[in-house]
């Protein structure tokens, strides 16, 4: 069987190649691995409680669906709920797609605009309630119809872009329904995986306000104990329609502080901490804790003001400044627990361009290209807006300065614009045009690029939706071609194809610093069993074990 | 705990060597040479604190601690080679005492000793000119309030008592957050925090003052107000307000390095000591000691102010 | 007595709305919006708005501020929408712990700081004194957050004796365990004012005339150090109402490094979140709690000592 593979940093990249290679191949669905392989600890045993330290600033809401971004997904959404279609992270050979989930099937018209979900039967919901249309349509009413005596204002504006292409929803029978987007869409199924289901009953006895006390879904663990600001209890569900999870419990504790995340961990309070200072990498595995790494969509891609100077219409800056970035050396800040990024989604990923190499470092090109670009060195000032804080973001001033560094050693100087989360948050609904935020020459971006295919819109598209351009000004017909063209097609190897033709226009044109990938470093601690690392953001908890309780 | 919890009881002050009938005495004495004759009193009183001031080995300790350190950070370029905001990343986390490096480098391959002279800059200032300002606009505020008694000076304390009816640290972080990062805006915002206790203190001086014998004398000779103010109520005023402020400067000095601590400080790669601190926590397990550096200084100088103005009160105090 | 308690809670009401006054204006100058971050990253004008319109955003400022006031004086706080819960309830669970580690600390920050600015003041000049001295020095001088990351690394991560981090009143042991690394970190400088401030208290009576009567007239020095000790409380007495004023209102950077969810992480955290609500609420509550605390305090010492009623009114 699998041995105990405590994964080295070299370990990794090595098998980055190997992995590299494998889904380059695998392309669409994947089948649902055994553990055998990389990333993963030793399979076996039961029971057990896992204690986790997320780096979330507090627990995220039970809702449907909850906050916190995908650490809310992670560790509360997935647990508690269902969705209609599963991200298979069971395995980590490949990039997970959506499989059946509460949907056993699903059926797309030729003109891409009716959906037809099979339901699976025998599902109920924790307090009982069976799991059927009913259910489908009473979430998709709360989440899209303002007239609903159940709508939820919060969910329906959290939700907002996962059901943004519904048009119409139907129920054909308790088991069948039936879905009609606004345009022709290829992706439904992938915007499904993050819709939630919750129990009817349970909605309808508490109200919108009181039910994230007494969330209540389908999923593998039910949610014993709330107490916001501290922690959450899920314990498992023994009547979960795949079979009961092996652990017993699960704790979560928000931590976003990462040292004190690295603490909690050495002191044994929690047995699974998200990402603890890199530093601590070397003594964690020297005590035996399992460190975890792989790959998985999620960069650092900041994004260059397009809306006016001295980015728009500049090529040749927008390439200098990629190539004065020394990739490598900021992974080494960071202690290797990310590595540099050619393109904006990793090499591997079926959206990858194949046959453009991205950037590199390379100092004589880069200050070339920067007098090429109209400006010497020491005429360049930049402000670089970036935030501090917010769970996803990596290690954002250890980075800052590196690339602050970097871009001095060219001799253009960048002036560091540190904001709270909330800040970057509102620029990004704002747009670098506004009044507020028009000081800011590039921005910083933590996208989980290349999770969805739905997640590009917001970056690449040079609409967002009603009206609004692109936040940071970006406005290239052939990446809306070549997107829009992609969403039309039936074939997922034809909307590859034309994701590949936006992110090689996007590469070439140099639209985005293209920076960092990110490695997912989470360290568990030596009792516990069964973890699978997949290529995701998002966890599966079933097959874990903690023999430390 | 609000580390920013300003001192309150001064002027009777803490930690003094003298007693509070020692002290009435002395303040009567000096109260009555003021109104005799301002000039050559008030030299002779600066002049002799100073010499009261050295007489205190504690005091001129500290006096000379505080004076190093400026120097030193002023004389930054030229004691130490390396630039405090680039560093050469692969030389990271070196621990102290390593070859070239004497107080380690940090997460960037900063050598730590020069961040570290430079950084003394940024917290000097951070602490003394809050104070001054502080001290500045508290008088004006509470000596006008001392004077004109009635509904203005009422308001006006009114309005201190709002701002200062908030723990010190969240109102320094109110006020950073609404006006961002940087050290011009940390400064305002510990002098905003500073000005109410100052002008409570100035308020409480002045009424002292205002209701003795020789201000009437002078009013009744016909000096205006403004006269008044200037030569009988600020002289005696001053005192307790030096004596006060200079107890401050540590506080501010802290305050300014909670907040570079939250993040609300000047923006990387600034040489904040609070901000440094924060950086090089996740480190604390490898490289202690580095990861201790900034904590020392401010520590270290912190404690020379303390005791600084210790010995100042002391030696403004006893007068005999 | 009664006009001076009538006298200062008429003086504390517009001082409670000033302060009000000047959070919300101040928070409405602050960069990013409140909504920010309940939309996703793509939202339409549309949703966005309907977010802004559940949150009251867009009135005019003199009416939004008024139906808060109005509302908060009948004891609606509003709801937090980033919380979604009631402000008041967070308030309570917030408050509650911060009282624990406050109370805690006051009560180990105060004793500890009487004892030695005792021993000291009565000790004056001797070796005993000068080592308090320069220990409460030290104690004036440590920023709390320095103090708590030591502490950390050396109790929690090195030695294991404490947990690192969080409030858990599970049972008296933990309890106790979580609260004693906050509580050094947060209590030293407590100790340190309240010992200089004793000592003082101390070194000024005892010069008084009515000590050297107190001894002519035969007292035990036991007897003459216990009225010292009665006159030399007042300073301490305003002090320590400080102190704990302090306390109460949480400390942000100990509450943040030990994860104790407390009054000052809840607003530091809404501040950072543009969570204005919870902003508006906790401003209200610690200066609240500043005002009644000094109320009790100066009403104390106006019981104690008779020469300060006069003063203090």
């Amino acid at each position: 069987m699998t041995e105990n593979l405590i994964m080295s940093r070299r370990g990794v990249l090595r098998l980055m190649g190997l992995s590299a290679a494998a889904v380059a191949g695998a392309g669409g669905l994947a089948a649902c691995g055994s553990s055998s392989g990389a990333g993963s600890s030793d399979a076996g045993g039961t029971g057990g409680t896992l204690t986790i330290a997320m780096s979330a600033a507090n627990i995220p809401f039970p809702s449907t669906p909850p906050n916190q971004g995908y650490e809310g997904y992670r560790f509360v959404g997935n647990n508690i709920y269902d969705a209609l279609t599963h991200l298979d992270v069971e395995q980590s050979e490949t990039l997970p797609t959506p499989q059946p989930g509460l949907a056993e099937s699903w059926e797309v018209s030729p003109d891409l605009r009716t959906y037809t979900f099979t339901l699976r039967q025998g599902v109920t919901f924790h307090d009982g309630t069976d799991f059927n249309a009913d259910a489908v349509l009473f979430q998709l009413r709360r989440l899209k119809d303002p007239d609903f005596e159940f709508y939820s204002q919060n969910d329906a504006a959290t939700a907002a872009a996962t059901v943004r292409y519904i048009d119409t929803w139907e129920k054909v029978d308790d088991h069948t329904v039936v879905l009609t987007t606004t345009q022709k869409y290829a992706w439904l199924h992938w915007d499904m995986l993050s819709v939630y289901f919750p129990s009817p009953a349970v909605v309808q006895q508490y109200g919108n306000d009181d039910y994230n006390a007494h969330a209540n879904g389908t999923g593998p663990f039910t949610m014993t104990q709330y107490v916001d600001g501290e922690s959450m209890e899920l314990t498992r569900n023994e009547a979960y329609w795949r079979g009961p999870a092996k652990l017993d419990k699960i704790v979560l504790y928000p931590q976003p502080e990462a040292a004190s995340r690295l603490s909690m961990l050495q002191s044994g309070e929690v047995n699974w901490a998200e990402v603890p200072s890199p530093d601590s990498i070397d003594q964690l595995e020297a005590d035996g804790y399992q460190v975890f790494l792989g790959k998985y969509p999620h960069g650092i891609m900041p994004r260059f003001n397009m809306f006016r100077e001295p980015f728009k219409d500049n090529l040749e800056l927008r390439q200098a400044l990629n190539y004065a970035l020394d990739r490598e050396g900021t992974a080494a800040l960071i202690n290797d627990v990310g590595y540099p990024a050619k393109q904006w989604v990793p090499e591997g990923h079926p959206d990858y361009a194949p046959d453009n190499p991205g950037y590199s470092y390379d100092v004589e090109k880069a200050k070339q290209l920067l007098s090429e670009a109209g400006y010497q060195p020491g005429q360049l000032n930049l402000t670089f807006g970036y935030t501090t804080g917010g769970s996803g973001n990596m290690f954002p001033d250890v980075m800052m300065q590196k690339l602050q560094a970097d871009f001095k050693a060219i001799g253009v100087d960048v002036t560091l614009k540190p904001m709270e989360w909330t800040v970057l948050l509102s620029i990004s609904l704002d747009g670098l045009n506004s009044d507020k935020w028009d000081d800011i020459d590039v921005l910083w971006a933590s996208p989980a690029a290349g999770m969805l295919p739905t997640g590009y819109n917001a970056t690449f598209m040079s609409q967002r939706p009603g009206g609004q351009p692109n936040a940071a000004g970006l406005d290239d017909a052939k990446v809306d071609e070549y997107l829009t063209a992609a969403s039309e097609q039936t074939e997922e190897a034809d909307q590859h194809r034309y994701l590949q033709m936006m992110m090689d226009q996007a590469v070439s044109q140099a639209y985005f610093l293209f920076w960092m990938h990110d490695l997912n470093l989470r360290v568990l601690s030596p009792d516990v069993q069964g973890y699978v690392q997949p290529q995701s953001w998002w966890v599966d908890f079933t097959q874990i074990s903690a023999s430390g309780a | 705990m609000s580390q920013a919890v300003i001192p309150v009881l001064l002027p009777q002050g803490f930690g003094s060597e003298v007693s509070s009938a020692e002290r009435q005495a002395a303040a009567e004495q000096r109260d009555a040479w003021n109104a005799v004759d301002q000039s050559v009193e008030t030299q002779s009183f600066w002049v002799g604190t100073g010499k009261r001031f050295l007489r205190n080995k504690t005091g001129v300790v500290a006096a000379a601690i505080v004076l190093l350190l400026a120097a030193a950070s002023v004389l930054a370029p030229v004691l130490t080679p390396y630039d405090p905001l680039l560093g050469e990343p692969t030389d990271r986390l070196q621990n102290l005492g390593s070859s070239g490096h004497l107080l380690g480098t940090d997460e960037q391959g900063r050598d730590m000793l020069a961040r570290v002279l430079y950084g003394g800059r940024l917290s000097l200032a951070a602490g003394f000119i809050p104070t001054v300002g502080a001290a500045i606009i508290g008088t004006v505020i509470g000596v006008t309030s001392g004077m004109l008694r009635g509904v203005v000076g009422t308001v006006l304390m009114r309005f201190m008592d709002m701002l200062y009816a908030f723990p010190a640290i969240l109102l320094a972080i109110a006020v950073g957050s609404s006006l961002g990062p940087g050290l011009s805006n940390t400064i305002i915002a510990v002098t905003i925090v500073f000005i109410p206790p100052v002008a409570r203190v100035a308020e409480q001086a002045t009424r002292r003052v205002v209701v003795q014998e020789f201000i009437e004398a002078a009013h009744l000779s016909g000096a205006s107000r403004w006269r008044i103010a200037r030569t009988q109520i600020l002289p005696n005023v001053l005192n307790d307000i030096i004596v006060y402020a200079s107890g401050l400067v540590g506080v501010a000095m802290i305050i300014a390095a909670s907040l570079s601590f939250l993040g609300l400080g000047s923006p990387p790669p600034a040489p904040e000591w609070g901000y440094m601190l924060n950086s090089l926590r996740g480190s604390l397990n490898t490289t202690p000691l580095v990861t201790i550096v900034p904590g020392f200084f401010i520590f270290l100088t912190s404690v020379a102010f303390n005791m600084a103005s210790d010995a100042l009160r002391e030696a403004m105090d006893s007068r005999l | 007595m009664v006009r001076l308690v009538i006298r200062r809670v008429g003086l504390a009401i517009p001082t409670l709305i000033g302060v009000s006054m000047i959070v919300f204006i101040l928070m409405t100058v602050v960069p990013g919006s409140p909504e920010a971050g309940l939309v996703p990253e793509d939202a339409t004008p549309a949703e966005r708005q309907a977010v802004r319109n559940q949150l009251g955003l867009d009135d005019p400022l003199p009416v939004r501020y008024f139906h808060w006031a109005v509302d908060a004086l009948q004891g609606d706080l509003g709801r937090s929408q980033q919380r979604r819960r009631e402000v008041t309830d967070l308030l309570v669970q917030a408050w509650g712990n911060t009282f624990v580690l406050a109370l805690v600390s006051a009560v180990f920050g105060i004793a500890l700081g009487l004892l030695l600015g005792y021993i000291a003041g009565t000790r004056r000049g001797k070796l005993l004194d000068r080592v308090i001295s320069v220990v409460s020095l030290a104690g004036l001088s440590i920023p709390s957050f320095f103090l708590a990351i030591i502490l950390l690394a050396l109790f929690a991560g090195g030695l294991k004796w404490f947990p690192s981090g969080g409030a858990s009143f599970d049972d008296p042991v933990t309890a106790v365990r979580s609260l004693v690394l906050p509580v050094l970190s947060g209590s030293l400088i407590t100790m340190a004012i309240t010992a200089r401030v004793t000592r003082a208290g101390i070194v000024d009576v005892f010069g008084a005339d009515f000590v050297e009567t107190l001894r002519a007239k035969g007292l035990t020095e036991f007897e003459v150090r216990r009225h010292v000790m009665r006159n030399a409380i007042s300073p301490v007495l305003t002090t320590s109402g400080v102190q704990i004023g302090a306390l109460l209102g949480g400390s942000v950077l100990v509450e943040t490094i030990f994860r104790w969810p407390g009054m000052g992480l809840l607003l530091y955290n809404a501040i950072s979140s543009r969570d204005l609500v919870v902003v508006q609420g906790a401003t209200l509550v610690i200066a609240l709690t500043f005002v009644i605390i000094n109320l009790l305090v100066d009403l104390l010492q106006a019981g104690i000592d008779p020469r300060v009623r006069g003063a203090v009114a």
